[in-house]
């Protein structure tokens, strides 16, 4: 199979005169994660909703498994199959007060059969590590809890690309750190490609591979984290930041002269550099 | 009903088949409403108290006459029109002398025959709101082959209570802090902001959640997974013994 897993060429939508998704060319790598940035309204959760054909777009063409995704509604059905979206709020998404029910859902709906359905509703349960709360009503989890079992309710359709829109909002740090742990887990042990779309942008050399900056509606930057953050200024013109260490690094060789790599954007990467600096200078 | 949801989990019942629990609790119901005998009523309360109380261990004696309290100030409203009547002669008390206006022995006697009644009504309902988490029930529900659709709107209302609510307090919350409510007039306009801004939230939100079933597969239906049940026959036998024991209790007194 080939390296790409999604590909969209030109794809625009409008909601009204305005267009809201602007000539958007992607390509996303199979087993990658992917990260969209862009600030509130930049178009990502609009993005997210056209591929899936929930909005139905105006033009362009999408690609999936190099194959041109037709948008009728044959078309629409095996798209939604294949892609997965985890919504910001899990309240949005879950739709039924027992857990595993709503984690059902999915599996029911492609045509699986009830036992088969409760197996992968259980197994998915299990990934996410909220099998204990299987019999549980929904309204009593708490918001992280709510979050893992909309990630379960998605995982038990088995897509080949989940999509995330803000996973870590509205979590304390463990939490948010954790949600992570588990996609990149989940990434690695089943192949499944990851889009997520945040701020969070401490979070993107982390776990990412890759990154696309949208603003008003097109893709304005994008490529590897490294790449992404040398660019600072042009990151600053689309509201968005530098990760924490990356920032640090900037001011420390321009203001202090300090002989560091602007590339280094995480805690590992600039303890190495700090190391051999400070090693470097008493040899 | 929130309240009594939370109990029902914790019932020794909850995870007996829920549609047996059901059929028992409405052919009580229907026997206690035919039969329309105080004794008869008075013993299916006893027997429903007892019954609840034993079968769920989060509801003590007290918390279960805290439960009948909230029927019973409607209850109390609901019986005094029927116990003042215009009296002609066979009266017990006459309360205002000039419009013959007092308490009859018929009165009284449709009054506490209607007070229990009522009362014992209340407590069958009780049991089955106290044992049966309502997911249970919606799947009895499914179980009687009532219209898909209809108890498909009642699982998604039942769901989205609990975010509206959430979304009232947050809102309420909002509004007490930016000194909302403290006078007559700025209540009446913060009621009135609350009530459209949910209308307009929940808009946004059956879009959002419209959205995410789609993309889940939904194809017009919503089908999950029936939870497995304990088979509890013991309540179909149930239904004859008390209905037989009822029928007695009538016949001797």
């Amino acid at each position: 199979m080939s390296e790409s897993i999604l590909k969209c060429e030109n794809l625009c939508f409008s909601y009204d005169e305005e267009l809201s998704l602007n000539n958007i060319s992607m390509n996303v790598k199979r087993g990658s994660i992917t990260a969209v940035l862009g600030r509130n309204g930049a178009g990502k959760s609009t993005l997210f909703l056209t591929l899936n054909g929930i909005n139905i777009k105006d033009k362009g063409s999408v690609y999936f498994n190099d194959k041109l995704v037709e948008y009728n509604k044959k078309g629409i059905t095996e798209i939604r199959k294949k892609i997965g979206i985890v919504f910001q709020d899990p309240n949005d998404q879950l739709f039924s007060a027992s857990v595993i029910k709503d984690v059902s859902f999915g599996a029911l709906n492609l045509g699986l059969s009830q036992d088969e359905a409760r197996k992968r509703a259980e197994k998915a349960l299990k990934e996410v590590e909220m099998y204990d709360y299987m019999e549980r009503p929904t309204h009593a989890l708490s918001f992280g809890q709510k979050k893992r079992v909309a990630i379960a309710g998605i995982l038990v359709m088995e897509p080949e690309l989940i999509i995330l829109d803000e996973p870590t909002a509205g979590l304390d740090p463990m939490g948010a750190n954790e949600i992570l742990v588990l996609l990149k887990k989940i990434n690695k042990e089943k192949g499944t490609t990851i889009i997520i779309a945040t701020h969070e942008m401490d979070i993107v050399p982390l776990y990412c591979d890759y990154a696309y900056v949208l603003d008003k509606g097109s893709v304005v930057m994008q490529g590897s984290p490294e790449e992404i953050f040398c660019h600072a200024d042009e990151l600053r013109k689309y509201d968005l930041r530098l990760p924490r260490i990356a920032h640090l690094m900037e001011i420390l060789k321009k203001y202090d002269n300090m002989a560091v790599d602007e590339s280094i954007d995480t805690i590992s990467k600039a303890r190495r550099a700090i190391k051999e600096l400070v090693n470097g200078k008493s040899n | 009903m929130l309240l009594t949801d939370k109990y029902a989990y914790v019932s020794k019942l909850a995870k007996k088949d829920p549609l047996a629990k059901v059929i028992f609790t409405f052919a009580v119901l229907f026997l206690c409403l035919i039969l329309n005998n105080v004794f008869v009523s008075i013993f299916i309360l006893i027997f429903f108290a007892g019954f609840t109380i034993l079968s769920n261990p989060a509801v003590s004696f007290f918390k279960y006459i805290k439960f009948m309290l909230i029927p019973f100030s409607f209850l109390i409203m609901g019986i005094i029109p029927v116990l003042i009547t215009f009296v002609k002669d066979d009266s017990i008390i006459i309360l205002i002398d000039r419009f013959n206006i007092g308490i009859t022995y018929n009165s009284l006697n449709t009054s506490i025959n209607l007070f229990f009644r009522a009362l014992s009504a209340v407590s069958v309902t009780y049991f089955l709101a106290l044992s049966t988490p309502m997911v249970s029930f919606f799947e009895s529900l499914y179980k009687l082959k009532l219209p898909k659709l209809f108890i498909t709107l009642m699982e998604l209302i039942y769901r989205y209570i609990f975010i509206l609510i959430d979304e009232a307090q947050a809102m309420y919350k909002a509004q007490k802090l930016r000194l909302g409510y403290n006078s007559f007039k700025s209540s009446l306009y913060c009621v009135s902001s609350l009530a459209a801004m949910l209308f307009i939230r929940a808009y946004k939100r059956a879009d959002f959640s419209y959205q995410a079933l789609l993309s889940r597969g939904c194809n017009g239906d919503i089908t999950t997974i029936s939870q497995e049940y304990e088979k509890a026959y013991i309540f179909y036998v149930l239904i004859f013994f008390i209905a037989g024991f009822c029928i007695i209790l009538k016949a001797v007194l």
